[in-house]
């Protein structure tokens, strides 16, 4: 097996990233709007956003690939699912901290109970718990089939933690709701710009590292081969 | 001009490109490091045979 | 073949009393600790204590479901059990069921201990808090049996049980604290409807997902 970034295919999308990942910044400080009160603060927003979209897109992923790897108990499900897990886990981290960011100079507090940051907390704190799981059990087909398992059930959890915090803090329901086609063009083609850039880094990322789990694979059934 | 709040956006800013890389970063050593192997165990098993 | 499987694991409880007693032990001591650590006037104990109460029943209920799945590798037991003709989703049943039964009647001594060391006035509505108390522990054992079983096999199985757990049921203690608060308080239930839909809810989706999933967790 060669490396990833051997293809030609790798090559040219890792370079589009890049290229694009400057364009968005460029565009985020000198094309959209000033917002008149938060400034800069709200800029945070093309970021943010983009990050907690991916992060649900891998937990989805991770549910999908559950679901495959028990119908058809092939390994690859397994390595999509746990690259999933491991990329929405990182997305989930990141809009745990520049939200945060974000919220220290508006709501004048870095942490509110707020209902979105909350789900967004309880789902990382359950997919800590999956990684534990994953390092903990051994190197076998059992800890595959469980660690789905657990992708699944977190994944229908999500809907009845959302609700359920939702109600629990009524009162602190701060978290901005922009209606996007309402935006001007600038910031709505630079949100989706930016929106796009994000997913096919997530795809770029998620093959990378599947690419890389199968290598793992091949490399440690080699070793007991010699 | 600068705008009020440059701080709060950089930051934030840097913390994702700084993680995103430096997961890409690991990943790829994990991925050079898997593939000096697999050399190896294909010269070794070759030896065998 | 349901009622065998939940009379096994009742029969060995009752032979040892391990889970039942270590859990009201357990729970005697976090209350008796709840009772020193606050001292606070009587109206605000009404505030925390439906959360204080949750929180010692969530806790004591991580040792029985543990017990439920940890008591089968003894003497490799659980592989027995897998080669007996039984359905696994059977097996979740009678685990979920048993699961249920110690949380029950462990609660029924640790409430009123609860009332009487916090010196908690008795709620109005005595039905409508048996019906919530059952129904949550229904969504405790359903999530709780399913992440044991799912844990059984791991290193460190004692401490991921809880890890997994409790953010797991994050929404089921919430709905479980705004129900009990509004029965303490006698709020009609159309106030606290919302809470009540919830928990029920958590133990329809978790009982399915267990129902239809523990066939992969139970696997050799």
């Amino acid at each position: 097996m060669e490396s990833f970034h051997s293809r030609q295919s790798s090559k040219v999308m890792a370079g589009i990233l890049a290229v694009f990942w400057v364009v968005v910044l460029y565009l985020v400080l000198n094309v959209t709007r000033i917002d008149p009160d938060q400034q800069m603060a709200q800029k945070i927003f093309y970021y943010h956003v983009p990050s907690a979209w991916v992060a649900g897109l891998g937990y989805l992923v991770v549910m999908f690939a559950g679901v495959l790897y028990l119908t058809k108990k092939d390994e690859k499900w397994d390595h999509l699912g746990l690259a999933a897990a491991e990329l929405g886990t990182l997305f989930c981290a990141l809009v745990l901290i520049t939200g945060p960011i974000w919220a220290k100079p508006i709501w004048g507090a870095p942490w509110s109970w707020e209902p979105r940051l909350t789900t967004v907390l309880i789902m990382f704190l359950i997919y800590i718990g999956y990684f534990m799981v994953r390092n903990f059990g051994d190197e076998g087909e059992r800890t595959r089939r469980i660690s789905a398992v657990l992708g699944i059930a977190a994944f229908f959890n999500v809907p009845i933690i959302y609700v359920s915090v939702k109600f629990w803090a009524a009162d602190a329901q701060l978290h901005p709701q922009p209606a996007m086609s309402q935006q001007s063009p600038d910031v709505f083609w630079t949100f989706m710009l930016s929106l796009l850039v994000f997913t096919l880094l997530f795809v770029h990322l998620l093959r990378f590292r599947v690419h890389i789990l199968k290598l793992r694979s091949i490399v440690l059934g080699m070793r007991y081969d010699v | 001009m600068m705008y009020k709040y440059f701080g709060f956006f950089l930051a934030a800013f840097l913390v994702i490109s700084v993680a995103i890389c430096s997961w890409i970063y690991v990943i790829y050593q994990q991925e050079k490091e898997l593939l000096t192997e697999l050399k190896r165990l294909n010269t070794s098993k070759s030896e065998v045979e | 073949m349901l009622a065998v499987l939940v009379r096994k694991d009742l029969l060995i409880e009752f032979r040892s009393r391990e889970i039942l007693i270590s859990m009201i032990t357990f729970g005697a001591a976090i209350t008796l600790l709840y009772a020193f650590s606050f001292r606070p006037s009587p109206e605000s104990m009404l505030t925390f204590a439906p959360g204080l109460m949750w929180m010692v029943f969530l806790f004591v209920s991580v040792l029985a479901l543990h017990r439920s799945h940890s008591l089968e590798k003894e003497f490799d037991a659980f592989s027995m059990i897998l080669s007996a003709p039984v359905e696994r989703s059977v097996l979740f049943i009678s685990k979920y069921l048993s699961g249920f039964i110690f949380l029950v009647v462990a609660q029924m001594v640790l409430l009123p201990l609860f009332f009487l060391f916090l010196q908690l006035p008795l709620p109005a509505n005595l039905a409508q808090m048996v019906a919530v108390f059952l129904l949550v522990d229904l969504g405790i054992s359903a999530a709780g049996s399913l992440l044991s079983g799912i844990v059984m096999r791991v290193r460190v199985n004692e401490m991921l049980l809880p890890l997994m757990l409790f953010p797991m049921v994050t929404p089921l203690l919430i709905s479980a604290v705004k129900s009990t608060a509004s029965i303490m308080d006698s709020q009609p239930f159309n106030q606290w409807k919302l809470w009540f839909q919830l928990i029920l809810s958590f133990v329809i989706v978790f009982s399915l997902i267990g129902y239809l999933i523990y066939d992969y967790v139970s696997e050799e």
